[in-house]
This record gives C-alpha cells, structure tokens and sequence, in this order.
C-alpha cells in the first residue's frame, strides 16, 4: 500500500512552505514523500524502506527525522489534501485519506473551501452590489420623498450658511478692492515713471 | 390661530396649486405664491427628471402618493424649510397628468398639504413665522448689498486689467 506511487506529493510539496523543493529536488524527495504516508499506519517501516540514500543525503533532517514531527505531518494537513486537485488520487493507494469513508472526491468540494481572494472580492463586489440594489427596488413613493429630503437639506444647507456668507462678504469684497486699488495705483505709478 | 393659519395655508397652495395646474391662467399671483414658485423652480428644476421617471411608475391617487410621501419627509432630522418646498412642488407636479398617473386636483392636494403642513406640523409652522416667516426666509437671499459690491470690484478688475495690459504695451514700445 504505501509502495504505490503518490500523485500528490508533488502537488502537496508547493502548497507547504517551509519543504518547499526545487524542481530538480523533487525527483529525490519522492520517495520521502512516498515514505511519508505509510507512516500514519507504520512508520518506521515505510520510512525507513524508502528513504534510502536519497533523501538522506539531500535533506539535512532525512534519516533522523521522526515520522511523528511536525514537520512530516505538515504534508498530511487537511489544506494540503483539499487544495490539491485529488481527482487523480486514488483513495486506497496511501494511508493519507484512512479516515475517509467515502470514494475520494471527483472534484475538490466547493462547500468546503475558503474561495480565493479575487473570488472573495469579486463575491464582495457582488453583495456590495446586491445591498446597495434595494434603493433602486425600494418603493417610488419612499424613494421620491427620500429624494426630496435629501433636495430639501442641501437647499436649505445652501440658504442658511448664504445668509453667513452675506453678512461676511462685505468685507472680504472691501478687502479685495483694497488690493485692486493698490495694485491699480503701483500700475500708474510704475507707467509714469517709464 | 390654528384656524387662520389652516385657511391662509390653504388659500396659498390652493392658489399656487391651481397655478401649477394651469399655468396658461394669467392671473396675478400673490407676493407668497409667487416667491413660493420661484423658490419651487430652483429647488426641484435640477432634479425634476429623475423624480418624473420615478412618479410615472405609481399609479396610486395623487392625494394618496402625495400623503405617503409627506409621511416620509420629517424622517431623519424633521421638517425644515427646504423640505417643505420640496413636497409643495411635488405636489405642483401632481397636479399635471403624465403617463397612466391621474392628474390631481388642486384642491385636493392642497387639503392634504394644509393638513400635513397646518395641522401636523402647525408648531414648525408658527415657529418660522407663518408663511410671512417663510417668505422672508426666503426673500433673504437677494442681498442688493453684495451684488453692488461685486459691480464695483468687477469694474476694479476691469481697470486693472486695461492698467497691465497698458503696461505691458509699454513695454513692448520701449
């Protein structure tokens, strides 16, 4: 059982960070990952049989690694199971999917993945849309006399600070024709100088 | 009090109203009906499409569009001047036919709005001074003291301006 070849170990290998593996490494840590699984029913024997000088000598924690630390498991995270694509993975041929009762999924299941960003935001995008939809859904009579508060505030807005605006302008406007004149006479000036 | 201000309001939109209903009349209006109509014609020009489309689709009686949409007017802060000559001159365009929407009479919404406006809301209308307060309140806006002052400073600029342009001939000369 655990000598059959895995598909997913590749796979898993890109989605697990901290034993990620060149491209070329990975022909040599097949059989790490091969190993790996056979470990959840028994570890030491599938370990140890395919492990060889491989994986040994290209990994620093090869041989002394222990079938039960973190690190291992890290490849057997649910995560891992359900990002790859498992269509291709036979369900028997691992100790990976032991606990699943069922012939391993056809396709990933939707109902249990978190979806990706872009398909968040484009989800958000859409309900954004769908909240902001019942304005325009909302009865005409309701919609007319929200229309009108809102015409009826900023008419108002626009007469209350006016009636300020007036009462300070003069002066602002004195302030202005100050500066013409001025500017006016430094004219004259400077032309009867010429 | 509560009678007079009823009937004076009630004469007033019944006359706007009616005004609104048959704008071809050459009647003289009244100094308030006429600055209600002016006020009316800033207020709702700008936006009278949108609130026309919208209007078209409801094919309830006027009287019955015109008391829910004043139902939902005091909502988020009350009822203010600007609100109130908003619904009277959503009231003016009920009065015109459009599409499969009645036209309303103008008596009948002036009752409605003299009910909304006299009797419901009768203490915001007596704290603004009645329809005299209203008037003013709008009248206020045609300040003859900042048009002078914008007379004479745009002559100023116009001084300044034929001063540099002087100037720089002048200079050219030179």
């Amino acid at each position: 059982m655990a000598k059959q070849p895995s598909v997913l170990s590749p796979d898993c290998n890109s989605g697990e960070g901290g034993q990620l593996q060149s491209t070329s490494r990975q022909h040599s840590h097949r059989p790490l990952r091969r190993g790996a699984p056979t470990s959840l029913s028994s570890p030491f024997q599938g370990n140890q049989s395919d492990e060889g000088g491989s994986s040994s000598a290209s990994t620093p924690w090869g041989p002394t690694i222990s079938p039960y630390s973190p690190s291992s498991f890290v490849n057997r995270s649910p995560h891992c199971m359900l990002v790859r694509g498992s269509s291709l993975v036979s369900k028997t041929s691992s100790g990976y999917f032991s606990f699943e009762v069922s012939p391993g999924p056809v396709s990933c299941d939707k109902s249990t993945q978190t979806p990706s960003p872009p398909c968040q935001a484009f989800n958000h995008l859409l309900s954004a849309m769908a909240d902001r939809n019942p304005v325009n859904q909302m009865s005409p009579e309701l919609w007319i006399a929200q229309e009108l508060r809102r015409i009826g505030d900023d008419f108002n807005a626009s007469f209350s600070p006016r009636r300020g605006i007036f009462n300070n302008l003069p002066r602002p406007l004195d302030n202005d024709q100050v500066i013409i004149l001025r500017v006016l006479r430094f004219i004259i000036r400077l032309i009867l100088r010429l | 009090m509560t009678d007079q201000l009823k009937e004076e309001t009630c004469a007033l939109l019944g006359e706007y109203l009616q005004h609104c209903a048959s704008p071809q009349d050459e009647k003289a209006l009244s100094p308030a009906v006429q600055t209600l109509h002016r006020v009316v014609q800033e207020l709702l020009e700008p936006n009278r499409s949108p609130i026309e489309s919208r209007c078209d689709q409801i094919t309830a009686e006027p009287g019955t569009i015109l008391r829910t949409v004043a139902e939902q007017l005091p909502l988020d802060g009350g009822l203010n001047c600007g609100r109130a000559v908003a619904l009277i001159g959503f009231a003016g365009f009920l009065t015109q036919q459009r599409g499969e929407r009645k036209a309303g009479t103008p008596k009948e919404l002036a009752e409605v709005l003299t009910h909304f406006l006299a009797v419901e809301h009768k203490d915001w209308l007596q704290d603004i001074g009645g329809w005299d307060g209203f008037c003013k309140y709008f009248d206020k806006k045609r300040t003859p003291q900042a048009q002078e002052s914008s007379t004479i400073s745009n002559a100023l600029m116009a001084a300044a301006g034929f001063g540099l342009a002087g100037l720089a001939f002048i200079m050219a000369v030179r």
